[in-house]
C-alpha cells in the first residue's frame, strides 16, 4: 500500500489520481506533462492494485481519477456508485519473463517437467488474463490440449502482484514468469517472450473521474490529456498499446 | 496518617490509570468487534467447510506448530546461554533480536537471498538436493526467524528470575549443569517459557510478509491462513473477514488454553 503526504500551497490545486500499480512509471511522466500544461496545478499519484483502490475509494478515500487495470473494477466502482462513465485510455499485452538459464524461449517451454513458474494470484487481473490466456491456447493446435493444466502444474507461486513475479524471476528463484508488457521496458536481464495476440484477453485500461472530485473539470481535462496524442506517445514510451 | 489531599491525589492518580487502561482495551476491542459483528454464524460455520480455508487452517496449524517446537528446543538453550553475561552477549542478544524489527517482507527476502536457488548458500543446499523457496520447509523457516526473538527475549528474563541461591545449592549438592538446569532453572521458569511459546507460537500464526516472499503462495503448499486472507480480500471482502475471523476465534481460544495451562503466576507476559 503506497502512503503519499502532500502540503498543498493556497495557490496550488492538487489533483489526486488513484492509478492501478501497473502505471506507475508512465503516469507520473503524464502527471509532469500535465503541470506544465496547467499552471498552479500539482498531480498526485497513488498506485496501488486495482482491487484495494476500488476498496479504498468505496471505504470514502478522496480522489479524482481512478484509472483501473481492468474493466472489472471500474465496473465494480460503477455499480458502488463512484464514478461517472468511464473510457478506454490503453492496452496491454502479456509476455512470458525468463531468466537467462531457464532454457525458456518459447511458449511451449512452459511445459517443461519441473520449470519453476509465478504468476500473478487469480485475483489480480494479471493472474486471471495469464489463465485466461492458457485456456485459450490449449485450444490451440500448435499447443494442444494439456497445454495449460501442464503449464499450471508447474506453478510455484501466485504472487500478489506484478513486480513480486518479476522480482522472483530477476533474482533467478524462479524460471519464469508472466506479467505485462509495460513491465518488462528497462528489465534487460530478462528474456522477453510473446504470448500468442489472438488467445490474449483484451486488456484494457479504463479511466473516469470520481462523482466525489473537488475538481471534476480538472479531473476531465487530465482524462483527455490521457487520451491525447501526446498523452498515447507516452503510455507507448512505456510498453502499453493504443487505447481501442 | 496521610494528609488528605495526599489520599486524593493518590485515588485521582489510579482512577486516570484504569481511565487509561479501559480506554486501551476499547480500543482494541472495538477493532476486534467492527470485525466479529461482520460474520453471521452461518458465513462462519460455511466457510468452516470450505475447502480453501480448511486447507489454509491445516497448513497454518501445522507448519506454526513445528516452528514452535523449533523455537523452544533451539530458543532454550540460547536463553539460557544469554542470562549470564560474557564477551560479546549483549551483541548476540542484539543480533538474534534484530528479525523483530524489520520488516517482515524484508526478513523474507533476506531468507530468500541467503537460503534460496541463488542465494548465498544456494550451491551448498543443492548439495545435499536441499531446495526450500516455495516449500512448506520455508514456510517454517519464515515463521521461526520471525517469531523466535519474541520467546528468547522471554526466556532469558525468566531464566534470569530463576533464584540464584537455588542454582548455589545445586551447585553445593555437587548437581551437574544439565540436572541442575532441568531439575531447578527450568521449573520455576516454566509459566513465563509457556506464556512466551504462546506469543511467539502467535506471531508465527499471523505472519505473512516473510512467508510470502521466501515461500510463496500455493494453497496446500504455502498459502497459510494470513495469505488466505489477503488474497480472499483482494476479491471481495466479506469472505476475507470471515475467514479472518474464523483465524481469530482460532487463535483466541488457543491462546486461552495455554495461558490456563502456563498458570497464572503473574510471570508470563
Amino acid at each position: 500500500m503506497s502512503i503519499t503526504i502532500v502540503l498543498a500551497s493556497a495557490a496550488q490545486t492538487v489533483l489526486t489520481v488513484f492509478a492501478a500499480a501497473s502505471l506507475h512509471a508512465a503516469f507520473p511522466e503524464l502527471g509532469k506533462q500535465f503541470e506544465a500544461a496547467h499552471p498552479g496545478v500539482s498531480v498526485r499519484f497513488d498506485f496501488d492494485g486495482s482491487q484495494i483502490l476500488e476498496a479504498q475509494l468505496a471505504q470514502g478515500a478522496q480522489a479524482d481519477v481512478f484509472a483501473s487495470a481492468d474493466k472489472r473494477w471500474m465496473d465494480k466502482a460503477t455499480s458502488d456508485g463512484l464514478v461517472g462513465p468511464s473510457t478506454q485510455f490503453a492496452t496491454n499485452a502479456l509476455v512470458i519473463v525468463a531468466g537467462s538459464s531457464s532454457g525458456v524461449a518459447t511458449p511451449q517451454d512452459l511445459t517443461k517437467p519441473g520449470l519453476k513458474l509465478v504468476l500473478c494470484a487469480d485475483a489480480v487481473p494479471c493472474g486471471r488474463y495469464a489463465h485466461q490466456t492458457l485456456e485459450k491456447m490449449d485450444s490451440e493446435p500448435a499447443f494442444g490440449t494439456g497445454y495449460a493444466a501442464a503449464v499450471t502444474h508447474n506453478v510455484v507461486s501466485q504472487e500478489q502482484n506484478v513486480e513480486d513475479v518479476l522480482a522472483k524471476v530477476n533474482l533467478g528463484e524462479a524460471d519464469a514468469g508472466i506479467v505485462y508488457r509495460s513491465d518488462t521496458i528497462g528489465h534487460t536481464s530478462v528474456k522477453v517472450i510473446d504470448l500468442p495476440s489472438q488467445d490474449q484477453p483484451a486488456v484494457v485500461y479504463p479511466m473516469a473521474s470520481l462523482k466525489k472530485s473537488s475538481s471534476p473539470d480538472l479531473a476531465t481535462a487530465f482524462i483527455a490529456f490521457v487520451r491525447s496524442p501526446r498523452g498515447q506517445a507516452i503510455l507507448q514510451k512505456f510498453g502499453f498499446g493504443p487505447a481501442p | 496518617m496521610r494528609h488528605p489531599s495526599a489520599a486524593l491525589r493518590d485515588s485521582t492518580v489510579s482512577a486516570v490509570g484504569i481511565a487509561l487502561a479501559v480506554i486501551f482495551v476499547l480500543f482494541i476491542v472495538v477493532a476486534l468487534a467492527a470485525l466479529v459483528l461482520r460474520v453471521s454464524p452461518q458465513a462462519f460455520g460455511a466457510a468452516l467447510r470450505s475447502q480453501i480455508v480448511l486447507q489454509a487452517l491445516w497448513l497454518s496449524l501445522k507448519t506454526s506448530a513445528l516452528c514452535a517446537l523449533i523455537i523452544a528446543v533451539c530458543g532454550t538453550p540460547l536463553a539460557a546461554l544469554l542470562t549470564r553475561p560474557f564477551r560479546g552477549s549483549h551483541a548476540l542478544e542484539t543480533l538474534v533480536t534484530l528479525p523483530v524489527v524489520l520488516p517482515p517482507v524484508v526478513g523474507g527476502l533476506a531468507l530468500l537471498l541467503a537460503f534460496g536457488r541463488m542465494g548465498l548458500l544456494g550451491r551448498q543446499l543443492d548439495m545435499f538436493g536441499i531446495h526450500l523457496p516455495f516449500t512448506t520447509a520455508a514456510v517454517v523457516l519464515a515463521q521461526t526467524f520471525v517469531a523466535a526473538p519474541l520467546y528468547i527475549a522471554v526466556a532469558k528474563s525468566a531464566f534470569a528470575r530463576v533464584d540464584p541461591n537455588l542454582v548455589d545449592a545445586a551447585a553445593t549438592l555437587r548437581a551437574s549443569r544439565t540436572y541442575t538446569f532441568v531439575r531447578v532453572i527450568i521449573p520455576p521458569a516454566l509459566p513465563a517459557l509457556a506464556g512466551g511459546l504462546a506469543l511467539a507460537w502467535a506471531r508465527a500464526l499471523g505472519e505473512f510478509g516473510a512467508t510470502i516472499t521466501f515461500a510463496g503462495n500455493l494453497p496446500g503448499v504455502t498459502q497459510t491462513m494470513p495469505i488466505a486472507v489477503y488474497m480472499s480480500a483482494q476479491t471481495d471482502l466479506q469472505p476475507a473477514i470471515t475467514v479472518a475471523v474464523v483465524l481469530m476465534v482460532l487463535s483466541y481460544g488457543a491462546l486461552l488454553v495455554v495461558r490456563r495451562a502456563a498458570g497464572g503466576t503473574g510471570l508470563a507476559p
